[in-house]
């Protein structure tokens, strides 16, 4: 009955132990960054001796956090850094960790009492600022703070890797906002499930835009030439014409994810007329099959370079698009 | 903003000199339409009153200061965001009005291109979040099927997730949702302890521990390690239906102790079902009574 589903190894009830990430099974790994030594010791040995269960490491810079952070094979589970040191400031180390490591959460320490830096560190992605003056008392309790909250987001990602299959549907209105917004949407979803390189997200994430925009162009606007022939230019600008004096009205635009063991697929629907399929058709798939890479050209070569199958309805109105599993892309 | 002529920005300040000063400042050199209040209270007046984008207030007021403000703001009109500004430097009222949910942080004395672009970064990203939220607003369907070992940790996180992801369909008020997650927790408990380890629960009644040790224990060994949950769970804005499925040898619902006899209240035997039935608009197994299925109607007022 339950063959072919995944079977884990050492999937047991559990009785937590004290200090042991259970999700995990490992020790919270904690990273402080600061060039003074005096300043790595204090803090050290106050995390070491409130909280002897922790695994804290130390780096004398930026450069070497991120070495640390880059190659260290036990993860990092959050970063104390000071905001001024000399090799690179607590800024572009902020940057680099949001960029790189999105989901790494970093505490901002600073001697000087500056009420900017504190701002700006958080509004930069900082989870938290502890003043070193307030260091005995606030540190602790702050990374505390944060490791509960991380524990909660890998229960849940524990959870997305037993999905076995899930279907979405969304129905918005034709509007370039919403689309914008389905689109960012998407992209979180594609992350969350954890099966996808950011890479194939990205182009994924890039065809579902090209077909909403599509919907939007074609479907609500009527557009009515033969869909993505062109480039998008040319549709944006007869669009541009055709509104000016006509209220596009609420046409809802219907988009799918469906996933599984086998693929993905993502299906985009518009209450448009469509287009003639059977004649053109040929037209398009003729197009598409002549796939130059080079050329920004249509959205039909997109969707078709990062699927293994696309279709149509007879109607025209309606594509769908699979990526497989397995496919390498 | 689509089809918005101006932003709408409320300037809180008990010194009129400064009212003066911030409005003109924000009036020549954007789309800004400026309202002033002089303290907390009148702001939230304002507030009641008139549609605001943004709100920039001053920190030290009387009647109310600007963190209280903040506060106040973000719980009643969360779709407003605040900036604190201040003379007096402080980073720890910088952290403070973040984390209270200040959208940014501004001193008095910021250079004038300080000042505007934070006021347009907060008002872009406010448009953003609006869409956002209204796009999230757009799912209509949300149906997962998981597969899950017999762990007390993955039961009660994916009880956790899948009350988010009714959540996110507004299926109902959050009380109602910690309950129904607790319904779920249960419901997924029973499916791994009764059901795949083949417990009794009336073994727990006498040692909590050594039942807990016997789960841990059978949870390592065949025949019951290889055992899975299944569960699906179909999510509308209407209605979410999930069904536990275990691999068990199933078991007589109507043979549980009557829950509401006030002799069987405090026994662990039966109580998981009764809040099921309790939290849940329905509840009904199969014939071997090894798949439950558990329904929950939007609320009517949603």
């Amino acid at each position: 009955m339950f063959e072919h589903w995944q079977r884990e190894d050492g999937c047991d009830w559990g009785i937590p132990e004290v200090g042991v990430s259970k999700v995990t099974g490992r020790r919270a790994t904690i990273l402080l960054i600061d060039d003074s030594a005096t300043e790595r010791t204090r803090a050290v040995g106050l995390m070491q001796r409130q909280r002897p269960t922790w695994d804290v490491l130390s780096a004398a810079g930026a450069r070497e956090g991120l070495t640390q952070i880059v190659s260290n094979p036990i993860e990092i589970d959050v970063v104390v850094c000071d905001m001024v040191m000399p090799d690179m400031d607590g800024r572009e180390l902020l940057a680099e960790i949001s960029r790189t490591h999105p989901n790494l959460p970093v505490i901002v320490i600073s001697a000087q009492g500056n009420d900017q830096i504190a701002a700006q560190s958080l509004e930069m992605g900082a989870v938290n600022y502890v003043p070193k003056r307030s260091l005995a008392e606030g540190l602790v309790p702050a990374i505390d703070e944060v490791l509960k909250s991380q524990k909660e987001l890998a229960l849940s990602q524990d959870v997305m890797r037993h999905v076995v299959s899930n279907r979405a549907v969304f129905v918005i209105e034709s509007s370039l906002e919403q689309i914008r917004s389905l689109v960012n949407l998407t992209r979180t979803r594609l992350v969350s499930l954890n099966r996808f390189n950011s890479e194939s997200v990205q182009s994924l994430t890039a065809a579902v835009r090209e077909s909403l925009l599509n919907a939007y162009y074609h479907g609500c606007m009527q557009v009515n030439e033969v869909p993505m022939q062109h480039a998008r230019d040319t549709y944006v600008q007869l669009a541009e014409e055709r509104r000016n004096g006509s209220d596009p009205g609420n046409h809802p635009i219907e988009l799918e994810i469906q996933f599984d063991h086998r693929g993905i697929t993502f299906r985009i629907r518009d209450n448009g007329p469509g287009f003639d399929v059977d004649q053109t058709l040929e037209q398009i798939n003729a197009t598409a099959s002549d796939v130059d890479r080079t050329d920004r050209g249509t959205g039909l070569q997109l969707i078709h370079s990062v699927s293994n199958r696309v279709e149509f309805n007879s109607a025209g109105n309606e594509i769908s698009f699979t990526r497989l599993m397995d496919d390498p892309g | 903003m689509q089809g918005q002529t101006g932003f709408s920005v409320l300037v809180v300040d008990d010194a009129k000199t400064e009212q003066v000063r911030v409005s003109g400042l924000l009036s020549r050199h954007g789309p800004y339409q400026i309202s002033t209040a002089a303290n907390g209270v009148e702001a939230l007046e304002c507030l009641g009153r008139m549609p605001v984008d943004l709100v920039l207030t001053d920190l030290q007021m009387p009647e109310m200061n600007g963190l209280d403000l903040v506060r106040r703001v973000r719980d009643e009109y969360p779709q407003i965001p605040v900036i604190l500004m201040t003379a007096a430097g402080s980073e720890e009222i910088a952290v403070s009005a973040m984390q209270e949910g200040a959208a940014s942080y501004l001193s008095k004395t910021a250079r004038i291109d300080e000042l505007l672009n934070v006021v347009r970064r907060v008002l872009d990203a406010r448009a953003e979040g609006l869409v956002h939220q209204l796009v999230l607003d757009k799912l209509q369907q949300d149906v997962y099927e998981l597969v899950l070992g017999n762990s007390r940790l993955l039961m009660s996180a994916t009880a956790r997730f899948l009350r988010n992801a009714m959540q996110a369909m507004a299926l109902c008020p959050q009380k109602e949702l910690v309950r129904v997650g607790i319904a779920l927790e249960e419901a997924l408990l029973n499916a791994c302890l009764h059901g795949n380890l083949g417990l009794d629960s009336r073994l727990r009644e006498d040692s909590g521990e050594v039942f807990e040790t016997l789960a841990d224990t059978r949870s390592r060994i065949d025949p019951w390690q290889g055992r899975r949950v299944r569960v699906t769970a179909q999510i509308s804005r209407r209605r979410a239906t999930v069904t536990i499925l275990d691999e068990g040898s199933g078991f007589n619902p109507a043979r549980l102790p009557d829950p509401t006899d006030p002799e069987n209240l405090l026994k662990p035997h039966g109580r998981g079902v009764m809040m099921m039935r309790l939290f849940m608009d329905d509840v009904f197994w199969n014939e071997t009574g090894n798949q439950v299925t558990m329904i929950k109607n939007a609320s009517a007022h949603e």
